[in-house]
């Protein structure tokens, strides 16, 4: 069986054989969703390749510590979400060297026909889901992150934060109804960067 | 809506409710109205950017790095090209293998006269012992074909007998391939035990491929006259990770002032291919870790290798 047709914890126990190539594989099938999580938490895609790397490498560090009790993905998931708010954490330390230009999503593409149209209209939302991210204080951004990115149950988000199950409760009912309110301000059509017409309200 | 509706709204989209909670949830409108406001915005968090191919290659090539120090170089997923047997000179072997190599050149020379002398016996049909025995110094002049035949089938034999030790070589590179290479040389030079032309047959599997391996000082310009050359795999990143722990260690004054770069103390800069294009890079060295990282302008790791500090 080649390994891209074995599961997670088939892959696992291979890799913790030294099996360079389920561990490949293993890591391959979870690196999108982890750098999304990252990129949610950690805000702009360059953090998000760092801490979406260094999650990669921690994983692979503390695999014999994977005691199986979650999924490996929810394991992996729970270490992207440490890494980028460790990533966080030290882009508070340190200087912003990069106040332009600082993320590929800055520029968007040319309006060229129709389906730019829906380009610029995606890459827009991305930012004003970001934007309003970004004014989420960091435990309610990483609390919903954990739970609609990273799929991860209140109890591991609960493991995670250092926080009872309730305050993860309150944390991510309160930081969507922030995120809710945040972009109904900001999907207002003059703040869209585009001359189309508005879309509908992605929200009912 | 105030704060008791959004907690409702926020557990039934995560399908924590009681059947008793859900059924309040859903009699209500505006819990309802909230639900859906969640779940869209669900959608809307879950559409990232995906990430470009380079980032998800360069983090995978890093961790996969750690693996391979961490379940040594047999683990590794891409075969390591192998390098020739490491052949020792003649005369830098140690006396008693200079010995047995002697010893095994005189044995060859002597089994290859009875040979000859032999067959020499037969193709003459001659029944004269005397002429026999004192023919076979010049014998072969006079009987070139004869010789040239001989000498092919003792060939054939030799690399015939030579093949076992010759797959060894990969494997074992110390001291077999060393007596190996003992047992191989009378098949590279025919009847010859020459240390000299044994030396001069070593020549073409000791010098281009050690080359080969590229000297990594050629990587930097401290010690190098020519243009660096680009690192092109993890083991010439080793290499060159090595090198430079070793230059820092000996001849810091080399590596003049640390360069610039916010991704930890570089000890050189240098050219790595990345996606088959040149990238600058800086390296670090992390000695704790035992680990030699490649850096470009954004900080991204390019490429990582073990070294030896």
């Amino acid at each position: 069986m080649s390994p891209i047709d074995r599961s997670d914890e088939q892959l696992v126990e291979a890799a913790r054989r030294g099996d360079a190539a389920a561990m490949d594989t293993l890591l391959r099938r979870h690196y999108d969703r982890v750098h999304a999580v990252c990129r949610r938490i950690a805000g702009t895609t360059r953090d998000a390749d760092d801490a979406a790397q260094e999650a990669m490498i921690r994983i692979v560090r503390n695999l014999d510590r994977f005691d199986g009790r979650s999924s490996f993905g929810t394991w992996a998931y729970r270490i992207a979400t440490n890494t980028s708010l460790d990533e966080l954490r030290k882009r508070k330390r340190r200087p912003q060297l990069h106040v332009v230009g600082d993320d590929r999503d800055d520029a968007p593409p040319e309006p060229t026909d129709e389906r730019s149209h829906l380009e610029i209209d995606g890459v827009a939302d991305r930012l004003s889901i970001d934007e309003a991210l970004a004014e989420l204080p960091d435990e309610f951004r990483a609390a919903v992150v954990m739970r609609d990115v990273g799929d991860l149950d209140y109890a591991e988000i609960a493991v995670e934060l250092g926080v009872p199950v309730g305050t993860v409760k309150s944390r991510i009912a309160r930081g969507r109804k922030l995120l809710v309110t945040h972009l109904g301000n900001r999907d207002d059509p003059p703040e869209r960067p585009t001359s189309s017409p508005p879309p509908p309200p992605s929200t009912p | 809506m105030n704060a008791e509706h959004e907690f409702l709204a926020s557990a039934y989209v995560d399908g924590d409710l009681t059947d008793d909670e859900r059924r309040i949830a859903e009699a209500d409108p505006a819990v309802m109205a909230e639900v859906e406001e969640f779940r869209a915005l669900r959608g809307r968090l879950a559409d990232v950017t995906p990430p470009t191919d380079a980032a998800r290659e360069s983090a995978l090539a890093a961790a996969m790095g750690v693996f391979h120090e961490q379940y040594g170089q047999a683990a590794a997923p891409t075969p390591v090209p192998t390098r020739p047997a490491n052949v020792v000179s003649f005369w830098r072997r140690p006396i008693a293998m200079q010995l047995l190599g002697a010893a095994a050149a005189v044995v060859v020379i002597g089994l290859l006269g009875v040979v000859v002398m032999s067959g020499l016996r037969s193709a003459d049909d001659d029944d004269s012992a005397d002429v026999a025995s004192d023919a076979p110094a010049e014998e072969p002049a006079d009987e070139p074909a004869d010789e040239a035949q001989l000498t092919e089938s003792f060939d054939q034999d030799v690399a015939a007998s030579d093949m076992a030790p010759a797959d060894e070589l990969a494997d074992e590179p110390a001291m077999e391939a060393g007596a190996a290479d003992d047992a191989g040389a009378p098949a590279d030079d025919g009847d010859s035990a020459s240390a000299d032309e044994e030396m001069a047959a070593e020549e073409p599997a000791d010098g281009p491929s050690a080359d080969a391996a590229v000297d990594p000082a050629r990587f930097f310009d401290f010690e190098n006259a020519d243009e660096p050359l680009v690192i092109t795999s993890p083991d010439e990143l080793a290499a060159a990770g090595a090198y430079l722990a070793d230059v820092e260690r000996t001849r810091p004054e080399l590596l003049g002032s640390t360069p610039e770069s916010a991704c930890g103390p570089a000890v050189a800069v240098a050219t790595v291919l990345v996606d088959d294009a040149p990238t600058v890079v800086a390296i670090v060295l992390d000695a704790q870790e035992g680990r030699v990282v490649a850096y470009d302008d954004t900080c991204l790791a390019v490429l990582a290798a073990p070294y030896a500090p």
